[in-house]
């Protein structure tokens, strides 16, 4: 389908031609309209002006031979046009030529001659549409831009908006459980500490889609620098500490870590988002925490990070946690927006936003189980 | 018994964790809805501890973080932000701040456990 965008009408009175011809090249064209005479080919010339954008004809034809409908389709719209003529004395290919006929095939009709011909005529033609389909990307995709920035403000605004009355229902709510606790036993009281217990789910899943938003609201046009991606690890476990060590032990290339660790300690140096890179390794040690709480027991969970460098240069840290791997009929789908591993928390935009992140600074991430465990491993 | 004051825009954030803490009474706590007013009284009062709000119209946490550790760096100050932006925390971090505490708080006990921590009561 070489002319798969071009639409094509062909007149020829000799049916056994125009038959052979259709059927040797039609199905290059997106459509290959026929016509018997030069009457029926104006008329539907006229009929389809907006889609044709080239014609092919025969001269010597009855009713209103080739020349004349040129003429006539000429004052309507100008269209490269190929003629296909026994003819050749050189006051017809004058008329032709002051007719501004693209090109000329002569007849009896080589196929392959017909194909340079077209192919020749038909290349600024593809060209033009490829740019126009190349700039309704480009626009596209600049729309599509836009579109999430608006969403971006607009969802850090309601996030906002919502975080506030949120903080002090959950912490009003909590001080009426506290109230309610102190009071005598008795029928009412335990139905109400019933139903506390269903606001407080509610009060979860609120603050659970709050905290995605908020994640998806982080700006992401931070330039890069060179940094040591050491550094961001402990500052990510650092950032995560208030809630890590109520759940485990995170090991750092085989040492425990504790907030007074040597954020220089090693120093593995590339050029990055430092702030959003960050970001990741925050969502990945939550997601990790989140995971390992199926554990019971502190000291049955463990997170082990480790960063090294690859053969080609290249800085390679996994997070491996211990907390039974990603359930395999999502594992493919982990970094997909909401497809959420966990079964009641979070809309699952997590991992989409690091990935996201991992991408734009030109690194790669992927998932996978190992031991018992979910590692995600990361190569900048 | 220690001091504590609270700075908030939000006066029912104000009101619930004043009623927390009364009923705790393992410190004094003052409350401030106006950052301007907080630190005009923050100079004054000798606080021990500050736990105040990232986001404020006019001055916000930083600023306020900023101007109590230049009058006395020996306050502890603990931020509270709705927007768990790393910028901010680790800009608290540097200017001094002892702890920070995200916005819904995991719960008014948690918010306690830190100020008790870090004035270590």
């Amino acid at each position: 389908m070489i002319f798969d965008n071009i639409t094509a009408l062909y007149v020829e009175d000799e049916i056994d031609v125009r038959t052979t011809l259709s059927s040797m090249i039609g199905d290059m064209f997106k459509e290959f309209i026929v016509e018997s005479n030069g009457k029926k080919g104006l008329d539907t010339f006229i009929e389809n002006q907006d889609k044709i954008d080239i014609v092919i004809t025969d001269i010597n034809m009855p009713e209103l031979d080739g020349l004349e409908m040129i003429e006539q389709i000429n004052k309507i719209k100008k269209v490269p046009i190929i003629i296909t003529s026994a003819y050749n004395d050189s006051e017809f290919l004058h008329k032709a030529i002051s007719l501004g006929v693209s090109s000329y095939v002569n007849k009896p009709i080589n196929v392959k001659e017909l194909f340079e011909e077209l192919k020749l005529v038909c290349e600024p033609l593809l060209l033009k549409q490829e740019l126009q389909t190349q700039e309704e990307r480009h626009m596209k995709a600049q729309l599509e831009t836009a579109k999430f920035t608006a969403i971006g403000q607009l969802s850090a605004g309601i996030t906002h908006e919502i975080n506030t009355p949120l903080t002090f229902i959950k912490a009003t709510f909590e001080m009426m459980q506290y109230d309610l606790e102190d009071l005598e036993d008795s029928d009412l009281k335990k139905s109400l500490l019933n139903d506390a217990k269903t606001i407080n789910d509610g009060i979860l899943r609120m603050e659970n889609i709050i905290s995605s938003m908020k994640e998806m609201a982080q700006k992401s046009n931070e330039k890069k620098e060179n940094t040591n991606i050491y550094h961001t690890l402990i500052t990510a476990l650092m950032l995560t500490y208030n809630k890590s060590k109520h759940i485990s032990d995170v090991y750092i290339n085989n040492e425990k870590f504790t907030p007074t660790i040597d954020k220089n300690k090693l120093i593995f140096m590339a050029s990055v988002q430092i702030q959003r890179i960050e970001q990741v390794w925050i969502i990945i040690i939550n997601n990790a925490m989140d995971e390992l709480q199926k554990h019971n027991e502190f000291k049955d969970r463990r997170l082990d990070i480790t960063i090294e460098s690859t053969e080609n240069d290249k800085i390679k840290i996994l997070f491996k946690d211990n907390a039974g791997g990603i359930d395999e009929n999502i594992i493919d789908h982990v970094f997909e927006a909401f497809k959420s591993t966990k079964e009641s928390s979070g809309m699952g935009v997590g991992l989409n936003i690091a990935q996201k992140i991992i991408y734009e600074n030109d690194a790669t991430i992927r998932a996978y189980n190992e031991d018992g465990g979910a590692v995600f491993e990361i190569i900048l | 018994m220690k001091k504590v004051a609270i700075v908030d825009d939000e006066q029912d954030i104000l009101d619930i964790l004043k009623k927390f803490f009364s009923r705790k009474n393992l410190f004094d706590v003052d409350t401030y809805v106006n950052p301007q007013d907080a630190i005009d009284n923050i100079k004054t009062n000798n606080y021990d501890l500050v736990l105040t709000d990232i986001m404020m119209p006019q001055i916000d946490g930083i600023e306020l973080l900023r101007q109590v550790k230049e009058h006395d760096k020996n306050i502890e100050v603990i931020m509270m932000t709705a927007y768990s932006t790393l910028e901010k925390t680790l800009e608290s971090e540097k200017l001094g701040a002892s702890d920070y505490i995200t916005k819904p708080f995991v719960s008014l006990r948690d918010v306690q456990n830190k100020i008790v921590e870090t004035l270590k009561i």
